[in-house]
């Protein structure tokens, strides 16, 4: 693999006098931090690391959050108003497009929306009444509503959006990040998911794979209750005296062990890891250690209260992961509250409810720490939903709900590198596809990559003979239009 | 055409020359000799995947033979291990998973394992690699087994081995996933394996055009696609059967698998089965009460499902083949016949294809192709597998990219060693153990791993092979050499596997034997594998990774697992060698690094011993204050541990 051609330069200090003037234990730990790059960095020995590496050129986001929606939001009760679908309400319609149903026994009648859209911000972005706390927000927001995919079930159009690729066995998203800019913090996993303690996503912990990337590149679960990194610390804990003595037998060992084999750098890694490994302990914990906000920041992420305390949780320890270097953080909802066959007046206003002050908390905390600048938050699902209406097998209209649309949906960007208060992008007068400025998933990647300050086309691994991409051999258009 | 080196004195076998003569352009040789213990520790890992025995290593210790290592090699090689450390090897290349993939549910395949018995079986019987390719690609084609009056293990083993070409992530059951393109992707990454992993070349690059860099146009994808069409066929598609979705006990008559197991097996499932049907029959004679229902209904629990195969097999004929355009199989192309890549073959030549036997109900053309690619005088074949033996013995292959050997491979470190190695594989009858045997006596296997500050500035990158690199364990050998040392390694072999256990908080535990015959599945690795780069097999792994990361010390410090095994170990070591601390630290270290510590390594051990005893002596908990014994058991565990997570434990030299 060329994972090498990642690998940044040797430092001008060289490997063997770096060593030479470290001496051992804690003082090399904390070196670390400075010469990272350095540790490993044998063209021998190109191990694959988490070490920070540069961008391919300056990115305006260092990290970021993606809030994945799961499921298909619907993009015409949230953010793109069809007055046409109220003009044609009740219209028969689902013989035009047979094709593009999913569960055509079930298809009803063109569908107005049951929200109220109203305009909001300095930008007049249009939001529907679903979400009335991320209407605050709209000009930080990069709005796309010409978003399309290429399948219209879930398994492969999650593996689509999250991989470029409509088959599992390829790296994600986050994957790819880590893979090409490494980790400001080493105390911590490079790619944090923050999953739902009530269960995982459609194709669960392949969600987080890295592919073909070796495994390192995957992401790291962090759970929300109890110890949040699997064997973060034994079930069963030791005295702290015989914990401290342990310690100081493995270094003492260890040292031995390398004097008899000087020059492995490896081998000092290796120590290395042991001690990051100790300052991950006090590191994880403390990430995730809600006691350490005020009330008035609990609030705004709504956490202590239903139905948004678990979501919000995950937004403040998001904001905590990045705070503290972590490169990529993905949150998840479990199952998925965005799929709404039937009740969408009711289930997806749940789901808004369950999710929108978080996001808005999120937001406003990361703006008010100076934190969004330099961080890419990424929210969307997988595909939308038709302007039909589905019907339950009673047939009860009131009870309508939609199903699945591969031809348009809507996602939205904050944070660094973002033109907020735009909107971009149509789809035609039903919401049914998107037909001006469409933005493939190609393109979607590419310019969340661009925003990281990595080329789409430069990021890539041999495989077999393959230079393998995210974006995969087709065309991707990096969406300059909603950059700042 | 074997050279002349300068250092003659250290040429044992050619590989040594042709070493040299490169070492020696620079002025380098080849570093001294490494030290008996860690030859004997480096060759029982390279072999059999675990630390050597205590026997063996005292055979080796006190033969002073000077061919003693010689014997010892042949010894490991001897050993039923060696199958199951270079078994898993191959089930890299091939892809081996114990389920399908591809969808948000893993469908078993309760029959797999016998695949993976016939790899381990081969490696021990060391199979000739040629025979053992053409198992593999048309097993079904070399003997008639649908008219055979016997199933023999000899064609059992046929059809068991072409379940190397139905290692693919497989969708293709579920309807959603089950169309045209589906199964040509299913056909796609079958290619990719054979391609990268027995060919050395990548032939996936030509699925969608000509290759970018290598001589291979598009059609000869298609070319090589129509070869397999008797068998793999987009228009005319086996499917994985969901029936066996519960797992190998109520696996029905799936599409995919023949009943073709040996007679001896099927009879004695017959049997089996027949002895509970004349139990049943005779209770149901009876007349019926609760007691006599329960009874029938606990002998039909002891029914046995039907031995099956899972096996790939030609039916005779085939839909046309075509080339896709951009690679769409919606722009299909001109129409091609099978054949072998045109720049592999003299261009003359024909390729022929005809019926293996007569009125044989199978195309011939797998098994045309399988002679041919495995012609003595074929230029990849050899090439890619010795270089694969290479890599396993030495870290990196000869050619680095071990499934490139096109342009834009890595240039060969040493292109006449590689050529002269793949003749003498052929000559020796393409034997694998010939091969090991060839490459561990040499001296260039036999040197010492210390970098020198010549070695860094005239070798830095070691392609000259003036030292053996030290490597760290790979995720089965640590898993495995933890349970042995703590005794808990279940060595029984072969069979189905063994049940993983996923637990809700997301760490997935393995049981007790070893990490071969553990339940593979895509989505639930074992956490300890998965740490240590266990790769996904998507659809396979030519050449894994080595990562340095927290979590690995996390693991190794904290797990619950690990930390049962260290007081198991300890107990071990107190049971050997009763409560004297000098001899339980060198009984450690024998069991654990396979010699002796140091001076100073036993004075540091000894002195945190007795502080661990002293202070676990001190520790009152739940139970109260420990009694002087059980201070000295936590003492001894608490040493075991560290040494389970030690540098000189994980790595080898």
């Amino acid at each position: 693999m060329r994972i090498q051609s990642l690998v940044p330069s040797p430092l001008a200090l060289s490997r063997r006098s770096f060593f030479k003037r470290v001496g051992a234990g804690i003082q090399g730990a904390a070196l670390l931090h400075l010469y990272g790059r350095e540790l490993l960095a044998d063209e021998t020995q190109s191990a694959p690391n988490l070490r920070p590496r540069p961008p391919h050129f300056p990115g305006k986001a260092k990290s970021a959050i993606h809030l994945f929606m799961n499921g298909g939001p619907s993009q015409m009760d949230l953010f793109d108003p069809k007055p046409a679908l109220d003009a044609h309400h009740g219209e028969a319609y689902s013989n035009k497009i047979a094709g593009e149903i999913e569960n055509i026994k079930d298809a009803g009648a063109l569908m107005r929306s049951p929200f109220k859209f109203a305009r909001h911000g300095q930008c007049g972005m249009w939001v529907s009444d679903a979400l009335p706390h991320l209407t605050r927000h709209v000009d930080d927001i990069a709005l796309v509503r010409s978003l399309y995919t290429t399948n219209i079930t879930h398994e492969p159009a999650v593996y689509l959006i999250q991989t470029g690729k409509m088959i599992t066995g390829h790296p994600t998203f986050g994957s790819w990040v880590v893979y090409g800019l490494g980790s400001d913090c080493q105390n911590l996993p490079a790619y944090v998911v923050l999953d739902d303690p009530l269960g995982l996503p459609v194709n669960g912990v392949e969600n987080w794979q890295a592919g073909f990337l070796p495994p390192l590149y995957q992401g790291t679960r962090f759970r929300s209750t109890g110890s949040p990194v699997l064997n973060l610390r034994p079930e069963v804990a030791d005295p702290p005296e015989i914990v401290k003595m342990q310690r100081d037998l493995l270094s003492r060992l260890d040292h031995l062990h390398k004097r008899e084999r000087p020059s492995q750098p490896r081998l000092d890694a290796r120590i290395a890891s042991y001690e990051l490994a100790a300052r991950m302990q006090v590191s994880a914990t403390d990430a995730l250690d809600l006691s350490q906000e005020n009330q008035q920041t609990l609030e705004m992420y709504g956490i202590g209260r239903e139905p948004t305390d678990s979501y919000g949780r995950r937004c403040l320890f998001a904001r905590r992961l990045i705070e503290r270097g972590v490169r990529f953080v993905q949150l998840y909802i479990n199952g998925q509250i965005w799929d709404n066959h039937t009740g969408l007046a009711k289930d997806m206003q749940a789901a808004c409810d369950r999710t929108d002050l978080p996001i808005a908390g999120l937001l406003k905390d990361l703006k008010q720490r100076g934190l969004l600048q330099e961080t890419l938050v990424i929210w969307g699902g997988e595909f939308g939903r038709l302007p039909i209406a589905q019907l339950p097998p009673d047939k009860d209209e009131k009870k309508a709900g939609r199903d699945h649309n591969k031809n348009a949906f809507s996602c939205w960007l904050a944070g660094g590198g973002v033109k907020g208060g735009t909107t971009y992008g149509a789809t035609d007068e039903l919401g049914l596809a998107a037909v001006e400025n469409r933005v493939s998933v190609p393109d979607w990647h590419a310019t969340l990559l661009h925003l990281l300050g990595l080329r789409h086309d430069e990021l890539f691994v041999d495989e077999h003979g393959l230079k393998e991409k995210l974006t995969g051999v087709n065309e991707a258009r990096i969406v300059k239009e909603i950059l700042a | 055409m074997i050279p002349r080196a300068v250092h003659s004195d250290r040429v044992r076998n050619p590989i040594d020359a042709f070493v040299l003569q490169k070492l020696e352009e620079k002025n380098l040789s080849l570093s001294p000799e490494a030290k008996r213990l860690t030859l004997l520790r480096r060759a029982a890992f390279d072999l059999t995947g675990l630390p050597p025995e205590s026997a063996e290593a005292e055979a080796f210790l006190t033969d002073q033979c000077p061919d003693a290592y010689d014997k010892l090699i042949d010894r490991l090689l001897a050993s039923p291990r060696y199958g199951e450390r270079w078994g898993r090897h191959w089930l890299d290349v091939a892809g081996y998973a114990d389920c399908e993939g591809r969808r948000e549910q893993h469908l078993p395949r309760p029959f797999a394992w016998r695949y993976r018995d016939y790899v381990i079986r081969a490696f021990n019987a060391d199979k000739p690699y040629d025979r053992f390719l053409q198992e593999q690609l048309a097993g079904d084609e070399l003997a008639d087994y649908e008219q055979a009056p016997e199933i023999t293990q000899e064609i059992e083993d046929n059809l068991v081995a072409t379940a190397f070409l139905r290692m693919s992530p497989d969708p293709t059951w579920a309807n959603l996933t089950g169309f045209v393109p589906d199964r040509i992707e299913v056909m796609a990454d079958a290619m990719d394996v054979l391609g990268s992993g027995v060919m050395g070349l990548t032939f996936k690059c030509a699925r969608c055009h000509d290759h970018k860099f290598d001589p291979i146009p598009q059609r000869d994808y298609y070319r090589l696609l129509a070869i397999f069409k008797g068998a793999y066929d987009e228009h005319d598609w086996l499917k994985p059967e969901i029936n066996a979705y519960g797992g190998a006990a109520s696996a029905g008559a799936g599409e995919r698998y023949l009943p073709y197991v040996n007679t001896a097996e099927r009879q004695r499932w017959q049997k089996h089965n027949a002895a509970i049907q004349q139990e049943v029959d005779a209770l149901k004679a009876l007349s019926q009460t609760t007691e006599t229902e329960k009874q029938i209904k606990a002998l039909e629990a002891r029914r046995q499902a039907e031995p099956r195969i899972m096996a790939l097999w030609d039916r005779g004929e085939s839909s046309e083949t075509y080339l896709y355009r951009r690679g769409n199989y919606l722009t299909a192309g001109l129409p091609v016949h099978p054949g072998p890549p045109s720049i592999l073959t003299d261009g003359q030549t024909p390729f022929e294809i005809k019926p293996p036997w007569p009125g044989a109900k199978s195309t011939g053309r797998r098994l045309a192709f399988a002679r041919w690619l495995t012609q003595p005088d074929h230029p990849l074949t050899a090439r890619v597998v010795v270089n694969r033996i290479w890599n396993h013995h030495f870290g990196q292959g000869l050619v680095r990219s071990p499934g490139n050997f096109g342009k834009m491979g890595d240039e060969p470190t040493h292109p006449e060693l590689l050529d002269w190695l793949a003749l003498e594989f052929v000559r020796e009858g393409w034997s694998m153990k010939s091969m090991h045997r060839l490459m561990m006596t040499s001296s260039t296997y036999r040197q010492a791993s210390a970098v020198t500050s010549e070695h860094e500035q005239l070798d830095p990158g070691n392609r000259l092979l003036s030292r053996m690199p030290l490597r760290r364990m790979e995720a089965e050998e640590l898993r495995d050499s933890l349970r042995w040392i703590a005794g808990q390694l279940d060595q029984r072999s072969f069979g189905p596997a063994e049940p993983i256990q996923a637990r809700a908080d997301g760490l997935v535990l393995s049981g007790k034997r070893r990490s071969i015959y553990v339940q593979q599945l895509r989505k639930q690795v074992p956490s300890l594998l998965e740490s240590f780069d266990l790769p996904a097999m998507n659809p396979n792994c030519l050449k894994r990774s080595e990562s340095l990361v927290a979590p690995q010390a996390l693991h190794l410090l904290n797990d619950t697992a690990v930390r049962e095994m260290a007081a198991q170990f300890a107990d071990r070591v107190q049971q050997a060698v009763g409560d004297a601390p000098t001899r339980q630290v060198q009984r450690i270290y024998w069991s654990a690094l396979s010699r002796l510590p140091s001076a100073e390594e036993q004075k540091v051990s000894l002195e945190i011993l007795t502080r661990l005893t002293e202070q676990w002596g001190k520790n009152v908990d739940i139970s109260g204050k420990p009694s002087e014994k059980e201070a000295r058991r936590k003492a001894l565990t608490t040493l075991c541990h560290t040494i389970m997570n030690s540098a000189g434990f994980l790595y080898i030299d």
